[in-house]
């Protein structure tokens, strides 16, 4: 037992390194989900230019339709890019999950620092048979991964060998 | 076990009920608590004419009659023991809706033992267990006798650890460390200036809203005072030192009152830590659960060798509100070099080698210089020269103050950023004048992330920002490739951890 841990030094060559990872993009279905996504947003924002003025009887300046125009054009081109951004690696010992086009935000969890996880279907994603997969870790939710937009059996093939992977590190 | 410890199986196996005299406690806690959330229905009919002392007296009583049955219910109702069959510490509480709180005695990785005032009147005591598991609620029992109270924290203690009760050894003496009256007005007097000024500007515009409330008209007063009120050079110094005593007191008095009687203690494998002079209050925590350990020195106590230790814990909590939050914080108050690394020894049982240096980019000064010192300059500026709101003179005065104190601050916040790595710890300092150090054990990560924005990219930047248990730290400014090399290593580092992180 005593032999079961070392602590020898170790060189940054040996090293797995994150930056030759090949990650894995979501599946294509999943941008569909995303644009029918921002579309509802949208419906909603038309809905609210078009009936408050009514309700308050009088006119919003064109300059707010003109802006929540831009914004929204601007939320539509980012989709692609956004989707794009949007990968994540499995590996031995830990995942890997990156996004976001202008903030790139990507997060690191070693397997053996999972609370729990669990996997997720929202109504469009039940549509087009995607799911989502959450990983928890006891450092607050900033620290937990989700990736979404995983064809239902992949993400219940990871969930499982991620499970697998806790139950043999427990132990 | 001994006897000793089989009288009081038997004793806890029994439901067990708070001491009498507590419901007397439970009384002022709920009338205090109505007091503070309603103190403004209290107070306006005071200002207005139909001010009634028999209505205003029914009312009270009537409170006091109410509030005096719910305690009695309340009191009546709570009942705790130990279930040693399952090792967990059962409540049963409520009236009409019944709980039973079962918490496993080896989840539990905090006991308090508190005091107020009433409580120090009539020698009783609140015990509070804290578990990190989000599921499982807080145990709080209100009021018990003292030496009920000693005898649940020793006692959990003892089964939580699985060892026998010892008394205090004799040997662990120099494990013991007191923080004298001196020292505690010496800490008062050096630390948190901003946040006190912080506060107590958050306080004056509290009292403005307060007055507010009572629809007490203040803008005449205030517009006729900056109109004639004298803003000369003596003028200004004594509102300035005015402030500065206001300060200095209120940390004072803060800081006696709050930390009287300092101490911590290490028995079993338990730091004991003990405070307060109007309230005590006891904590008793593991120090394996500690999850994040750091230190703020400013540049006045470094050279009177005093600093003050921030010990974060495992917390479920974390992201909610602030009180919850301190909770699982334990301040020092006032430790010099020597205390301190007792104290890191105690909690690691190791002390820090050879450690690995990195600063962050020059970019980090060049863009709060931009930003807090250009961009703003250049807005004063515009403000300056549409509106004119102060004479020329002024203005320049001000400008260039402002900018050498910017220029000043910036690059202290630059210089003073630092990351060490060393074998087993992460080491990261950074501030411009309360110069705080924060020190995790590698394996305590959870999580690791790493932030670029797109205009980053270019020039090969990244942030790095660790998460534990108990908070996280940040690293910004730095170069990607090696950002990348330490992510692999600490990752690399944790995963083939066979410690565990709590």
């Amino acid at each position: 037992m005593k032999n079961a841990f070392s602590n020898n030094n170790v060189f940054l060559e040996n090293i797995p390194q994150t930056e030759n990872v090949d990650y894995s993009t979501l599946e294509k279905k999943y941008l569909n989900v995303m644009v029918l996504n921002r579309v509802i947003w949208c419906v909603i924002t038309i809905i609210a230019l078009i009936a408050i003025p009514i309700l308050r009887d009088d006119n919003f300046s064109i300059y707010i339709y003109l802006s929540s125009l831009f914004i929204w054009l601007i939320i539509f081109t980012f989709t692609g890019f956004s989707f794009k951004k949007k990968k994540y690696v499995f590996r031995e010992h830990d995942l890997i999950y990156s996004s976001g086009v202008v903030f790139t935000k990507s997060i690191l969890i070693p397997y053996n620092r999972i609370q729990h996880l669990a996997v997720h279907q929202g109504v469009f994603s039940r549509i087009y048979n995607l799911a989502s997969i959450q990983f928890y870790t006891a450092g607050g939710s900033s620290s937990d991964i989700s990736i979404k937009g995983l064809s239902k059996e992949d993400a219940d093939r990871w969930k499982e060998f991620v499970s697998e992977k806790i139950k043999k590190l427990k132990q | 076990m001994s006897k000793l410890s089989q009288s009081i199986i038997d004793k806890f196996s029994n439901a067990q009920r708070q001491s009498k005299l507590g419901m007397v406690v439970i009384f002022f806690e709920k009338i205090i608590n109505i007091i503070r959330k309603y103190l403004v229905f209290l107070i306006i009919p005071l200002f207005n004419d139909g001010f009634d002392l028999v209505y205003i007296g029914l009312v009270t009583s009537l409170i006091f009659v109410i509030t005096a049955v719910i305690t009695y219910i309340e009191f009546k109702y709570f009942t705790f023991r130990f279930d040693f069959s399952k090792n967990d510490f059962v409540i049963k509480k409520g009236f009409l809706k019944k709980t039973k709180l079962s918490v496993p005695l080896n989840k539990i990785q905090q006991i308090n033992l508190n005091q107020n005032f009433v409580h120090k009147i009539l020698n009783l005591y609140e015990v509070q267990m804290e578990t990190a598991g989000s599921d499982s609620k807080e145990v709080n029992i209100k009021a018990i006798e003292k030496n009920l109270a000693i005898e649940i924290k020793d006692f959990t203690d003892s089964l939580k650890e699985r060892v026998k009760i010892n008394k205090i050894d004799e040997k662990s003496e120099n494990h013991k460390l007191e923080i004298d009256f001196f020292t505690l007005i010496k800490t008062g007097l050096t630390s948190r200036y901003f946040e006190t000024l912080g506060f107590i500007i958050a306080l004056f515009f509290g009292l403005l809203e307060y007055l507010d409330a009572l629809s007490i008209n203040y803008i005449p007063s205030f517009s006729s005072f900056i109109k004639n009120g004298d803003f000369g050079f003596i003028a200004v110094l004594f509102y300035v030192i005015l402030i500065i005593f206001g300060v200095l007191g209120s940390n004072l008095i803060t800081t006696l009152v709050k930390y009287y009687k300092f101490f911590t203690l290490k028995t079993n494998n338990n730091l004991t830590i003990s405070y307060g002079l109007l309230s005590t209050k006891t904590t008793m925590m593991s120090p394996n659960k500690v999850q994040i350990f750091s230190y703020t020195q400013n540049w006045l106590q470094k050279k009177i060798d005093l600093c003050n230790i921030l010990i974060f814990q495992a917390s479920s909590e974390m992201n909610m509100s602030e009180k919850s939050n301190e909770g699982s914080k334990i301040r020092i108050p006032g430790a010099n070099k020597n205390d301190r690394d007792k104290i890191f020894d105690l909690i690691y049982k190791s002390s820090i080698k050879e450690e690995l240096i990195f600063k962050p980019n020059i970019r980090k000064f060049v863009l709060n210089f931009s930003f807090f010192g250009l961009f703003l300059s250049a807005i004063f500026f515009t403000i300056q020269y549409y509106f004119s709101l102060v004479d020329a003179y002024n203005y320049i005065i001000f400008q260039t103050v402002y900018l050498i104190l910017v220029t000043f601050i910036s690059w202290r916040i630059y210089k003073n950023n630092f990351l060490f790595i060393s074998d087993n710890f992460i080491r990261i300092q950074s501030g411009f004048w309360d110069i705080s150090t924060k020190i995790i054990e590698i394996h305590k990560i959870q999580s690791i992330k790493v932030y670029q924005d797109i205009w980053y990219k270019r020039l090969n930047l990244a942030d790095l920002n660790i998460s534990t248990a108990g908070g996280e730290i940040r690293f910004n400014f730095m170069n990607d490739n090696i950002i990348n090399k330490l992510v692999d290593t600490l990752a690399y580092k944790v995963e083939v951890s066979k410690k565990n992180w709590m």
